[in-house]
């Protein structure tokens, strides 16, 4: 056995041979074991938390509507169908990669990565609890809302590339909801973060000690979770893919993998909301007796549980209905409330 | 004013929605898992038709009078009887019935004159071939009469 592949041996390398080696080599098994080990391990932890938690919400979603509608949803695969999404994501791995001839393929191609790697990114920042995040960086909640803002532009290749009038107007569709909605999230999370004075999740979270912000702010808990909703272009806000209008939006075209990518994404984006929802107005990781991944995956997926409800509730809204919403109503309040939270922080600090 | 009115009745609207589906959920499931589980039919059920059985009785009551065969308004019917002996009654020894293009209308049920008829609780008819849909009655009635005896 090599000393390589020896687990014990790689063990001592990077606990006790770079407390006891000075120079270069303590300083490259130093770097070696906090970036090299915590990139990889921190992506592939990623890779399968994204890929489980889609095919549990794929799941979730399926046997919420079914119960909704008084039937059992899917029983065959599996016991109670468990294995139906595990199946329906192997026959999209296996799928071949079909490309019309009129797209645009470069653009074509990348789409999918462009959406899908947002995502991934902002798991980085997102705090399961004090010691489990994978980088808490000190401008966490700036990268989840500055990379998120790069689904839009995924979408619009996506659309544009197809060369189909139906993906065309759903992708701009999609863009100008997203543009008008990523305000209102913005503003109220900005009433958030006034009030702690970072942008760092754990910080967000440690705030929280004593009161969960969603009783200091509720005007704003409120706010973001319906313009997060909207974001993640989920129904009652799935206009950019309103199937009795537009087929199916902005993948019409997309097939196999390709599609399969955009489907993660947005059940992913789907977490990331709920995640920085809990982050911002329900601390986090704050709760009693059971540890604390438990408590923020509890509050994640009760805010998922709702949003997944919304689409079995509510009928899709009109455009201009949409458009009403964002901008005579969420942002004239998201601004109000901002505007109160800094007199009142003004005044009483 | 309007607009606030329109925000609390829209944010209003948003519980009641809420409170309708989500106890909606764990209400008991009222479909049928088909192929494994069947639903028992309703007496009123009117299926295909078939020969009255009765308890008692070791055969079954057409006389072969052809009244269904005249009055059924999709002509699927066709009857074939013999007399078993000189002088008896004559009795149906084949009675063919096309449920391709049966409507279930009943007729023949009404106008039988001995009540021979009845409709069963049979609903899911399928076969592979639409001769297979050509049926004869009193065979199936032997066929289950046996099944019953066995």
């Amino acid at each position: 056995m090599s000393p390589v592949s020896d687990p014990g041996f790689l063990l001592y390398f990077l606990t006790q041979a770079t407390e006891r080696e000075p120079g270069f080599w303590n300083w490259a098994f130093y770097w070696f074991s906090q970036e090299v080990v915590v990139v990889v391990v921190g992506l592939l932890l990623i890779i399968g938390f994204v890929t489980i938690n889609a095919i549990g919400l794929i799941y979730a979603e399926l046997k919420i509507a079914g119960h909704i509608q008084r039937r059992p949803a899917m029983m065959e695969v599996g016991w109670h169908g468990f294995l139906q999404p595990v199946m329906d994501a192997v026959k999209l791995l296996v799928k071949e990669l079909t490309t019309p001839t009129a797209v645009n393929r470069p653009l074509f191609v990348v789409a999918p990565v462009i959406v899908f790697l947002p995502v991934l990114i902002a798991f980085i920042v997102i705090p399961f609890s004090e010691r489990l995040i994978v980088r808490d960086l000190n401008l966490g909640l700036l990268l989840i809302f500055a990379f998120s803002a790069l689904n839009v532009i995924g979408i619009l290749i996506g659309g544009w590339a197809s060369n189909n009038k139906y993906s065309l107007l759903g992708a701009l569709r999609s863009v100008s909801q997203n543009v008008a909605y990523e305000i209102p999230i913005l503003l109220s999370v900005m009433s958030v973060v006034i009030m702690t004075n970072t942008l760092r999740m754990t910080e967000l979270v440690a705030a929280q000690e004593k009161v969960w912000f969603v009783l200091v702010q509720p005007v704003a808990a409120i706010l973001y979770f319906i313009a997060a909703t909207a974001e993640t272009n989920r129904l009652p806000f799935d206009i950019p893919e309103a199937e009795g209008e537009l087929v199916a939006g902005f993948h019409s075209e997309y097939s196999g993998m390709r599609f399969a990518l955009f489907f993660l994404a947005e059940y992913s984006n789907m977490f990331i909301v709920a995640a920085v929802f809990a982050t911002l107005f329900l601390g986090g990781w704050h709760g009693p007796i059971l540890p604390g991944p438990i408590w923020f995956l509890l509050k994640v997926y009760v805010l998922v549980f709702l949003v997944i409800v919304a689409r079995w509730t509510f009928p899709r809204l009109r455009f201009d209905q949409l458009m009403t919403l964002a901008w005579k109503v969420l942002i004239p309040f998201a601004l109000a409330n901002l505007l109160v939270t800094a007199l009142v922080i003004k005044l009483i600090r | 004013m309007k607009y606030f009115r329109n925000i609390i009745v829209g944010g209003w609207s948003l519980v009641l929605g809420y409170s309708v589906t989500i106890p909606e959920i764990f209400k008991p499931i009222i479909t049928v898992q088909y192929p494994r589980q069947k639903l028992e039919m309703d007496v009123g059920y009117r299926g295909h038709i078939e020969l009255v059985r009765l308890p008692g009785e070791d055969g079954h009551f057409c006389l072969a009078c052809g009244t269904c065969e005249r009055a059924c308004p999709s002509k699927v019917i066709k009857i074939q009887g013999v007399k078993p002996k000189a002088g008896a009654n004559k009795a149906g020894v084949m009675y063919l019935i096309d449920f391709s293009r049966c409507s279930l209308c009943g007729i023949c049920v009404d106008v039988c004159p001995v009540d021979a008829l009845r409709h069963s609780m049979a609903y899911d008819l399928a076969f592979y071939s639409r001769w297979d849909n050509v049926i004869d009655l009193v065979a199936r009635f032997k066929e289950q009469q046996e099944q019953e005896r066995s």
